[in-house]
This record gives structure tokens, sequence and C-alpha cells, in this order.
């Protein structure tokens, strides 16, 4: 596995087949599902109070509350001292792992699971970059692991794409050894993690229990091509490209069996993510990005999920 | 060719399309694709039926529809055609005892046939002449019929064609004759029947008319003469056995018993209800009297003098039951009854059974049936005698090789690596 890769320069043009999509997220915000712990300024509220410009509450003055949270006006008017309550704001780091496994390949033609990926990953980078966040992505393919640590710079979207670019989908994405790189984002109340996959990988269990011990904001991004919703009806051999030895025939007989367990195997899936404590949501390669991205950034107001196609 | 069971052609037609549909379907593994979800495909195996448009497996596809069609062609029963003749006469021929002169029977035939004037084998190839010579039984001739009837004609009758029987039966050769026709049924055009026969009476019985009405279409008859039977002297006085209840010589219980309603004796018929409890047993005799259902009421028997080999007297068995009570023996008719069963030998002519006159079984229309009333005459007759044929075996063998040339290809295939 290798270790970190930022690039050095990032390259204009590599927004350039995301930039529609940017555009069309400008204004979208992606809230804290919770109030924050006391961190950086941002734009999350945070459960610390502060001496902000935003008011919360009054409360009269005790011996030895700051003197300068007093509200002289008030003071003024009922010759009754009280201090200004106002709440702080803080930053929500995000880190986006993204699934770059064989799998995230397909269909061969269409649009396929890694560009839907890659489109939800940096369209949700851009989002929490505007806020203010810090944006950090892992990227697992094969034995490799791409990651950008989370970072408020500029270029930050752009490098991020530049990333994701340099990745192509291969082998058997082992999501699990990101955790190890996580770090602190796993662990405690530190950030957002959002996880981008067809979690067909043997790691994802991992995944679910480091979600169910951590106390920050996890995001399951399940995509689901439409081929497998809806494989073709003519007989043929399918097999599994992350592991040759899975050979099975596809026939219009085996339809049914095929939909019932990949339906329940997707309910039995969104359950453990759910209970967990994560937010889960479905997409399939026929989504719109852009739509994608509203979805997921509404999940911070409604965790109410979307039925299992 | 012609074939005895066509049936099996079509089922060998629709067994060789079942084989050339099977050939249509290959097994195969179909082509392969990625699926990521492919370990929610349930296992099983891994070939599928597809349909092709060119059959495969060329050479085991012929060497099967060869199989099952010559098996089909042999089952079929097939049988080189023959040449269809015209007309078919057969000629049944009585030799029994009542005719008096067999050599006019023979003549009669080959005039008939026309055989006087052709080469004798029957006026040409288009016309084919059958004889059936009957007695008490009958005998089928279809080849060298010039030859029996020259026997016929001939001087060693009695060691020849000729039997000793007594009477002969119309019933058995018209029985002969259409079993004859029913035959050539499917190899002529059409068939005609001559009857050459002095038609004695007692050539006739109840399955005569029956067996008459089967045939379509009008016989042929030639009336021979009949040969006289020896009668006795006919101004002798006869000995009549008339008992008043029936019961004379030569008779047996009727069972069950049973009433007639009239008697006929020469031009005397006498109407009344008669009680039948016996009935007469006429073989050997005269019938002077029948019952109005046929049945003899009275027979007259010759009576040979003693010391003499011609007959002299007669004695008449009646088996009229003459009623206790009532007027008939009063009234005239009855009298006129006992007058004629009183007459002397010979003299009351014994009436033929429902008058039926020669003419009136030879029927109405044309001689030869028709191609469509052909389709009725031997009925339950196989139209074909069974054979063996040399064709069948010829194409079941071919069959057995075809299917152990499929055999050789299928293993010679299994070995050869794939």
């Amino acid at each position: 596995m290798s270790g970190s890769r930022t690039p050095a320069t990032v390259s204009p043009s590599a927004l350039a087949d995301v930039g529609p999509l940017l555009d069309a997220l400008r204004g979208v915000q992606w809230p804290a599902q919770g109030r924050l712990a006391a961190g950086p300024p941002g734009v999350h509220h945070s459960r610390r109070r502060s001496t902000g410009s935003e008011l919360t509450e009054y409360r009269p003055y005790r011996q030895g509350d700051d003197p300068r949270r007093l509200d002289w006006k008030l003071l003024a008017r009922t010759d009754r001292a009280f201090v200004r309550i106002t709440d702080d704001h803080a930053i929500w780091p995000t880190m986006l792992i993204v699934d770059a496994s064989a799998s995230m390949a397909f269909p061969t033609d269409g649009r396929t699971k890694w560009q839907v990926a890659r489109a939800l990953a940096l369209g949700l980078a851009s989002v929490a970059h505007a806020g203010g966040d810090p944006v950090g992505l892992m990227v697992a393919s094969g034995d490799e692991l791409a990651r950008f640590p989370p970072t408020t710079r500029r270029d930050t979207v752009a490098a991020l794409a530049a990333v994701l670019g340099t990745v192509a989908p291969r082998g058997v994405a082992h999501l699990g050894r990101c955790l190890a790189r996580a770090g602190t984002f796993t662990r405690g109340r530190s950030g957002r993690v959002v996880v981008i996959g067809d979690f067909l990988d043997p790691d994802v269990p991992a995944l679910v229990r480091a979600a169910r011990t951590s106390d920050g904001e996890w995001y399951a991004i399940h995509l689901v091509a439409r081929a497998e919703l809806d494989p073709p009806t003519d007989a043929q051999v399918v097999s599994d490209p992350e592991d040759p030895t899975v050979r099975r025939t596809w026939t219009s007989r085996t339809r049914a069996a095929y939909d019932d367990a990949f339906r329940a195997w997707r309910a039995g899936l969104q359950a453990e993510w759910l209970a967990a404590g994560a937010s889960f949501l479905l997409a399939t390669t026929d989504d719109p990005a852009d739509r994608l991205v509203r979805r997921v950034t509404r999940l911070a107001f409604d965790r109410t999920v979307p039925a299992i196609r | 060719m012609t074939f005895g069971a066509p049936a099996f052609l079509l089922v060998s037609a629709v067994a060789a399309a079942a084989i050339g549909a099977l050939h249509l379907i290959t097994l195969r593994e179909p082509r392969g694709t990625m699926l990521p979800t492919a370990r929610f495909v349930p296992s099983g195996t891994s070939v599928v039926r597809r349909w092709i448009r060119r059959p495969t497996d060329g050479p085991l596809l012929a060497c099967r529809l060869a199989a099952v069609c010559l098996t089909g062609l042999a089952f079929a029963r097939p049988r080189p055609r023959e040449p269809r003749v015209a007309l078919v006469t057969i000629v049944a021929a009585d030799r029994s005892d009542d005719v008096a002169d067999l050599g006019a029977v023979a003549d009669s035939a080959r005039r008939w046939t026309g055989m006087e004037a052709a080469d004798g084998s029957g006026a040409g190839a288009r016309r084919r002449v059958l004889l059936v010579l009957f007695d008490s039984s009958a005998r089928l001739v279809e080849s060298h019929v010039e030859d029996s009837l020259a026997r016929l004609a001939g001087p060693h009758v009695a060691g020849g064609v000729v039997s000793g029987m007594r009477h002969g039966s119309i019933s058995t050769a018209l029985v002969a004759a259409m079993q004859a026709a029913g035959r050539w049924r499917d190899r002529a055009d059409s068939v005609e029947m001559v009857l050459i026969s002095p038609l004695a009476a007692d050539e006739e019985d109840a399955a005569t008319g029956p067996l008459r009405a089967q045939w379509a279409g009008r016989i042929g008859v030639v009336r021979v003469a009949e040969r006289p039977a020896p009668r006795p002297d006919r101004m002798a006085r006869p000995v009549v056995d008339w008992p008043p209840d029936g019961r004379a010589a030569h008779t047996v219980p009727r069972v069950p018993a049973d009433s007639v309603g009239a008697v006929v004796a020469g031009d005397v018929v006498v109407v009344a209800a008669f009680a039948r409890p016996w009935r007469l047993d006429g073989a050997g005799g005269r019938v002077v009297a029948r019952w109005s259902d046929g049945d003899p009421a009275a027979v007259e028997r010759a009576r040979r003098a003693p010391g003499s080999s011609t007959p002299g007297s007669c004695e008449r068995d009646v088996a009229i039951p003459i009623p206790a009570e009532g007027d008939l023996t009063l009234r005239p008719e009855f009298r006129r009854l006992q007058a004629a069963l009183h007459a002397p030998c010979g003299a009351a002519d014994d009436p033929p059974p429902g008058g039926r006159a020669p003419l009136a079984w030879t029927g109405a229309g044309a001689v030869s049936p028709t191609r469509v009333a052909m389709a009725s005459v031997g009925r339950g007759v196989d139209a074909e005698p069974p054979r063996r044929s040399w064709l069948g075996a010829l194409l079941l063998a071919l069959a057995a090789l075809a299917l152990l040339a499929e055999l050789a290809i299928r293993r010679g295939a299994a070995r050869r690596p794939a």
C-alpha cells in the first residue's frame, strides 16, 4: 500500500468535467447534525458559548462572570445586569472515503459507479469546502491508498479532483485500511466521515463497527448500478470482477432468486449502517450527481431513509 | 409405390421434425460478462439451452433422420405399385352335382370372359379373370384359369376339381367372390361378377339374400341346366304321414314352439292360426308345402320298391297340426290342401322360398361397380394379402446401419479432444 498521494500542483483542468456540477451546487449548505465541540471558528453551531455576535439568550449576571459580557445598554435601560450569551461556531472537518475497487468500474458501457462516486465526492467536497470545513479524501484501489489530508486550501476541490483523476478502479478495495489512516476521524467526535462505495468489499463490516464506536457523523452512500438492479434477460455467465471464482449462470429463471437475495442483502446492509448510527443513502448510477449531493446534505436535517428499491 | 400403413409415414415425419428441432437447440455455455453482484445469482449449471438458426452436428442429424425415416418407411409397408387393371371378372362357376353338364359351365365361363376370342388369358392385360369354383365350398383360382376350366369340363372330373358333394352353395360362392373382389379393390377400376349355376332351389339358403345385397351392382347370371333328380313314379299313390298333432316322421321338437299364420302348397294357401310344436327336417326330400315363413311344412321322400334301384312310390311327412276346434277343416282351401298333399307322387311342386326368381337377385344397374361403389366392395378384407416384403427388411437394415453410423460418430466425437 502506498502512502498519501497529494499532487504538488493542481491543474485547473482537473475540474473541467465537474464544473457544471459545482455550479449546480453553489449555495448548498451541509450543516452538522448536532452542536459541535469547541473548535476553530466555522459555520457549524458549537456547544461552546462565546462572545460572538449571534445572540442566543440573556442571563442574570453572576459573580465571577466576565464584565465584558455584560449588556451595558440593557443595564442602562433596566438597571439590571444581564450577561449576553452568544453561540460559538466551529468547523466540521469532512473525510471522504471512496471505494475504487474493480466492481466500481461497472457497468462497462455507460455511466460507471466510479464516475458517480467521483462526482459525488467532489460535489460533497465542494459543499463542505464552501462552508469552510476542511475536506480530506482517501481512495482505496487494490493495494493502494490515495490519501489527501483535510485542508481548507482554496484549491482543495481541484486537488481532490486531481487525486481522483489519478485513480482507476481495480482489485479489491481494503476500506478497512482507511480506518487506520483516518486517525481521529474514526475515533471520537472530530469530524464527518462519508463512505462512498458499493459495499461489496470484505472490509465493510469493519467500517460499520467503526461507525458504531465513533461519535462522529457517518454517512454511508451505497452505490448500485442500474444494471445490477435490472440485469439483462439474455442468458450469460456472470462473474465477479473482484473474485474470479464466482461464476454463475444468469438466466431468466434465476432472476427471481437473484432479486430476492440482492434485495435482502441491501436491506441488511442498510439496517447495519443505521444501527451503527450512520446516515444511509442508496444511490443508483441513474441519479444525477447534484441531486445525490443535495439528498446527502438533507440527511443532516432529516434522516428518513428512502426505501430500498 | 403404395403403402400398406401410410400412417407410419406421418409418424416418422413428425419424429424427424422433432429431431431436427432438437438439433436447433444448442447446449453451451453462454457468453461471459462481469456482474459485481454475481454472488447473489443462485448456483447452478453453467449450460443453457439456446435456439440457433442452423442445426448443429450435421452428420449426426443426417444419421438420425435417416434412421427414423427408414424405419417409418419400413413400417409403412411399401409395395411396388402394380399395373392397374381396368376390369376384374370374377366367374363363380358351379361344380356341384346340381349341374347337369360341367362342360356347359366351362363354356359359359369362356364365353363370358372372352377367352375363346383372345389368347386364353382373359382378353388382354387390362382385364383379369378370377375363377371361383364352388359346390358346398369354394376355391379361388387366380392363375391358369383356362387350365382349371379345362379340367372342370374334362373327362377326369372325379379326380380333379370336382368334389363329390351333392348340392352347391351360392352363398359360399358369393362370399369367396366378394373376398376376391376386396383384394382387387385398390388395383382395379371395376369388378364384375358372373354366376354360372343352375340356381337350383337347394343351392340357396337364408344367407344368400343378404350376401347378394352387399354386392353393389348387377351380377351376371348364366343359368345352366340342372341335373334332374331321381323322382318317384308320378302315378304312384303317396303314403301320407299326417298325424293330427303334426308330429310326423322326421320331425323334431321346435324350441320354442311358435305359431304361424299360413301354409302354402303349390297354389293352395290356407290362412289360419297354426301352432307349430314340431319342426320338419327337409333334408333329403322334396318340400311340397311350406309355412308362410319358408319353413317346410310337408316333405316328400321317394320310396324304393324292394329289390329295385329305381324309386317307386313316395311318402309324405306332413307336420301341419289339425285344429280340434273350429271350422278350418270344413273350409274349401283346407280341403284343397288335403287334396294337394294326397296328390300322386311328384305332382305337388315345391314353391321357391319367397317366390324368388333368378332375375330377382341378379340386381339392377351396371354389371361392374363404379370406382365409388367399389369402396364398399370387400369391406373388411385386406386389399392386399399380407406378404413378406423384402423392401421392408431392406429398409430396416438400412435404418440399423444409420443408427450404427450415428453411434460411431458420437463415440468418435467423445474421443476427440475438446
